[in-house]
């Protein structure tokens, strides 16, 4: 480990105090109790190189760009489906997909502002993206309140090497929020209450950017128009809802009937432009793990341009090629349910009994579409400090990218490692940690 | 980007529910001191006025059991740690009007009152540094809560449970009116949140020539008032 780290690696306890000062837990639930817990902080940094922070983010700022543009063409012309360049089969069959958002039109063609990419980095020093999360991409506010917090415990870390300032991120949000705010309305973010699992997110966030933190029931639409509700039946315009709850629970007059997380009529406001969601509803066509083989097609066929960061090596089960290989090689590859998220729907083949891999492909079979399948790839791991030893884990980084006018890179994001060393799911929702992730200057 | 003006019901209740439940928490550790000064030289039973005062639910045989009863029995509604619970459920909805600073400091008295519990921590100076980030909670909340109207609510809460508990142990006119009349500097035109008629009746009651705490009913109804006079 860098030498210049000793003084914050030492003063670990210290940091850890501070983190539970502030609340900084997330929320999991075990036999459906609720229960929080501190999310395990390792204080040793993933270190991003100048360079390579250069090239991840005109790699990630060209993702992104071609994902929002996909979702415009799929609400809109569908031009990428009618040049065979995305089977339709996969944007109509995908659980992300909704009708419903046919022809809306999101302020400046925005539809994910707030995008978390999920990369790791092979032992070869290349850098893959494993998911794109368009939806609601959670866990920006972990390596931003743990920077302030190592900032205060060792100064003399922050003196000694030049890191990319990453406390800034609210201002990327206000920034984005204040371009999507429609009709001079205020800013909320609607969280679903404070047993979601990322509660201490939504009113961290809510607190640094100055948006009002709503909950359910807070807001009303009228006449098209959405309004926060206070005392007295005072009214307040809303132009801009970051809104934390799922598309399906968000208008229970449109979507979940039975949704009490929602604001009822939200769809028509918002069809009718009074208001901007962020991100915008329909998002899940495009993050859908089938879809993901096709982003290095979308860059190419929207930009021009040759994609500048890799997908994991993937086959699709649905091309005859693929599912062939698939069947073939299934005790070396990873697959993957693309209906599930949080690291659940992930076997290795390598893992399974004879038995199960019948099972597997038996289910690959019958359900192609359902499957998606990549090579196993060989991580760089990471130090973390455990019982005052390093030891190595397995580690992904999400890096947040936000839309607004412009699209912009934040200098940091969250890097998840797995504390089981057999394992190589990071997630915290199954026993992860997390890291700061450094951007060097120099 | 445009700041709202406005706070929901819903953020109203909690901020009036957490000024009342943090000031109980100071209120209980100040006066219970005094009670457990009593007790280490005192009658064995010297704690009961403390208890009926309070109408605590707990059953405790004996001094032992009822220190640690009043400080860390979650079961007990008026102990310490669940007044201090309570403030934190209502505090954690408000982060953004309150700050994450200001709400650090019942964070740390949650966890300080837990570590005295699991330490079997009978002496109440351990329980000092809640005193400390109570009266340091207040001041971060003065100093940084922006929004008027929320702050008078947080206040109204704290200066009615304030008044209250001074009604319940029997302090002087002069302490309950100087009480009452604090609490009204935070009903402005603005919040507007207080029952008119209540507030009449309960200026009406604390006067020198009908003040008597030791008038069971006179006692009860003051404090019926005090407990009605906002809708929260």
């Amino acid at each position: 480990m860098d030498t210049r780290l000793n003084e914050l690696t030492d003063r670990r306890e210290t940091v850890n105090k501070w983190l539970e000062r502030y609340g900084v837990r997330f929320g999991i639930y075990k036999n459906n109790v609720f229960k929080e817990q501190l999310f395990p902080f390792d204080p040793v940094p993933r270190i991003i190189t100048k360079t390579d922070w250069e090239y991840l983010e005109q790699g990630l700022r060209q993702r992104v760009t071609a994902l929002n543009k996909f979702l415009w063409d799929i609400y809109h012309d569908k031009n990428i489906i009618r040049d065979s360049v995305v089977p339709e089969e996969f944007v109509y069959a995908s659980k992300g997909y909704m009708p419903e958002c046919e022809g809306v039109d999101p302020k400046g063609g925005v539809y994910a502002h707030i995008s978390g990419i999920d990369l790791v980095e092979g032992k070869n020093g290349q850098w893959y993206v494993l998911e794109d999360n368009l939806r609601i991409p959670s866990g920006a506010s972990y390596p931003m309140i743990a920077r302030e917090i190592t900032r205060k415990v060792s100064p003399k870390t922050f003196a000694d090497n030049a890191v990319a300032e990453n406390r800034g991120y609210a201002d990327l949000l206000r920034q984005m929020m204040t371009d999507m705010t429609v009709g001079n309305g205020i800013a909320v973010i609607l969280t679903p209450g404070r047993y979601n699992s990322a509660y201490f997110e939504h009113s961290y966030l809510a607190e640094k950017t100055g948006a009002v933190l709503a909950y359910p029931g807070e807001l009303i639409v009228e006449n098209n128009v959405v309004y926060y509700t206070g005392i007295e039946n005072k009214l307040n315009r809303v132009g801009c809802i970051y809104r934390r709850v799922s598309d399906e629970y968000l208008d229970p007059m449109v979507f979940e009937a039975s949704s009490l997380l929602g604001i009822p009529n939200v769809m028509q406001a918002y069809k009718a432009g009074n208001v901007a969601l962020i991100n915008a509803l329909g998002n899940g066509v495009a993050d859908d793990k089938g879809i993901y083989y096709f982003v290095p097609k979308m860059v190419e066929y929207y930009l021009h341009e040759k994609p500048v960061l890799q997908n994991a090596p993937t086959y699709l089960p649905y091309f005859k090629e693929d599912y062939d290989y698939i069947l073939a090689n299934i005790n070396n590859l990873v697959i993957k349910d693309v209906s599930e998220a949080g690291g659940y729907g992930v076997v290795f083949g390598r893992d399974l009994s004879e038995d199960k891999i019948k099972e597997l492909k038996n289910l690959i079979i019958s359900e192609p579409r359902r499957w998606i399948a990549q090579e196993v790839i060989d991580f760089k791991d990471l130090e973390i400090l455990e019982d005052g030893q390093l030891i190595e884990r397995k580690a992904d980084l999400r890096a947040f990218v936000v839309s607004g006018n412009e699209t912009k890179v934040w200098k940091s994001g969250l890097t998840r490692f797995s504390r089981n060393p057999a394992s190589f799911v990071v997630n915290s929702s199954q026993g992860g940690g997390f890291k700061d992730t450094w951007v060097m200057l120099e | 980007m445009v700041k709202s003006t406005i706070i929901s019901t819903a953020k109203a209740n909690s901020l009036y529910w957490l000024g009342r439940y943090e000031e109980r928490v100071y209120m209980t550790l100040h006066l219970f001191r005094k009670c457990y000064d009593r007790m280490i030289d005192g009658n064995p039973d010297d704690y009961s006025h403390f208890r009926n005062n309070l109408d605590t639910k707990g059953k405790y045989s004996g001094n032992g059991e009822f220190v640690f009863g009043m400080l860390y029995d979650e079961d007990n509604e008026s102990s310490v740690i669940s007044a201090q619970n309570k403030a934190m459920d209502n505090a954690i909805l408000l982060r953004d009007l309150i700050m994450s600073e200001t709400l650090s400091y019942l964070e740390m008295s949650v966890s300080r009152l837990r570590h005295c519990r699991e330490s079997q921590e009978a002496n109440v100076t351990c329980l000092q540094p809640v005193i400390d980030w109570s009266l340091a909670f207040w001041g971060s909340a003065e100093q940084r809560l922006r929004n008027h109207t929320a702050l008078n609510i947080m206040m109204t809460g704290r200066n009615i449970e304030n008044l209250d508990i001074q009604i319940r142990f029997g302090y002087s006119f002069e302490r309950v009116r100087l009480a009452f009349d604090s609490l009204t500097r935070y009903n402005d035109q603005e919040t507007n949140i207080f029952d008119g008629n209540t507030a009449a009746i309960i200026d009406s009651l604390i006067v020198k020539d009908k003040f008597n705490l030791n008038d069971i009913s006179y006692k009860n109804e003051l404090l019926t008032r005090v407990n009605k006079l906002t809708l929260f």
